[in-house]
């Protein structure tokens, strides 16, 4: 699979910093969240976006806000909501307080995850990546800015 | 070393434009009463059950207090207040009031009337005269 890491500029913040993947067609996968669901979760969506400016611009990005164990130990999958009981799910990663990366994701409509296969195969992709940016970081190929709130280095997974 | 590239989603536009800034404040106030929660937990040395425990409540429920959407009652409020020792609710709010009408009677008992006078009358000619007056009066 080839992508890049992308900086939503809306989410940009002193607190914490918002990145999204774009795919090689060009597909970016947290606007593709937003266009697949805007028409019925617009609620949902804006309640959604409010929390992520006031995790970008006040408290950064905490880890109770999100909804943990969404991927395996340690790979930083974890998956934000408008509200707790919500079946609405966005699959990140997350990088401590200070950088998360916003995936794709939908309405749980299945007891278990493995019975969606919309939010399975999102789950799935978010757990991919992770594993791919681990990579690099330990290769030293990507780092985080002095101030914690950028990655810097190859951001550029085409290879 | 890679230029960072940064995307301006438009849809993402559309959806802050329709935000409020009361509405942005209130989710403010809730993620930030959260933070601070969950800050005071962990300087106790407290993990979530333990948490859980001191307040007679499920893990789950507490999940819901920091989640940053919840909606407090004043006595849940105060209870975790107590059980943290932090204070979340302020309640010197007459305290203060009360001190801050003292020194403002200090203040106009201190200036001489024309003084008086002339900056209830807003004339700043003595504006910095009735400041030398008040600090000549205090120090004697």
């Amino acid at each position: 699979m080839k992508f890049s890491l992308i900086k939503i500029e809306q989410f940009s913040g002193e607190r914490s910093t918002f990145y999204t993947i774009q795919l090689e067609d060009g597909v970016v996968l947290f606007d593709e969240f937003l266009e697949e669901n805007s028409k019925i979760y617009e609620k949902e969506l804006k309640n959604i976006t409010q929390r992520i400016r006031s995790m970008a611009n006040q408290t950064g990005a905490q880890e109770h806000f999100f909804r943990q164990k969404e991927g395996k130990p340690g790979d930083g999958v974890c998956a934000l909501y408008d509200q707790p009981k919500s079946k609405l799910r966005l699959y990140c990663i997350r990088y401590g307080n200070a950088i998360v990366i916003l995936g794709g994701g939908g309405r749980k409509t299945t007891r278990t995850l493995q019975e969606d296969p919309k939010l399975d195969k999102e789950n799935k992709l978010m757990r991919e990546l992770s594993q791919k940016i681990t990579v690099r970081v330990k290769a030293g190929e990507i780092d985080f800015s002095v101030d914690e709130l950028e990655f810097i280095g190859n951001l550029e997974f085409y290879d | 070393m890679t230029k960072q590239r940064t995307y301006q989603s438009k849809l993402l536009d559309q959806i802050i434009d329709s935000i409020s800034p009361e509405e942005q404040q209130k989710t403010d106030k809730k993620m930030i009463l959260a933070a601070k929660i969950a800050n005071a937990i962990k300087v106790k040395g407290l993990n979530k059950s333990e948490f859980a425990e001191l307040m007679g409540k499920h893990p789950s429920e507490i999940s819901k207090w920091l989640s940053g959407t919840h909606n407090f009652t004043v006595d849940t409020l105060m209870t975790i207040e107590a059980g943290l020792g932090i204070s979340i609710i302020a309640t010197d709010y007459f305290k203060i009031n009360e001190e801050y009408q003292s020194v403002q009677i200090r203040i106009q008992n201190a200036l001489s009337p024309s003084l008086k006078n002339s900056i209830v009358n807003k004339d700043s000619r003595y504006d910095k005269d009735a400041q030398k007056d008040y600090r000549y009066r205090l120090t004697g």
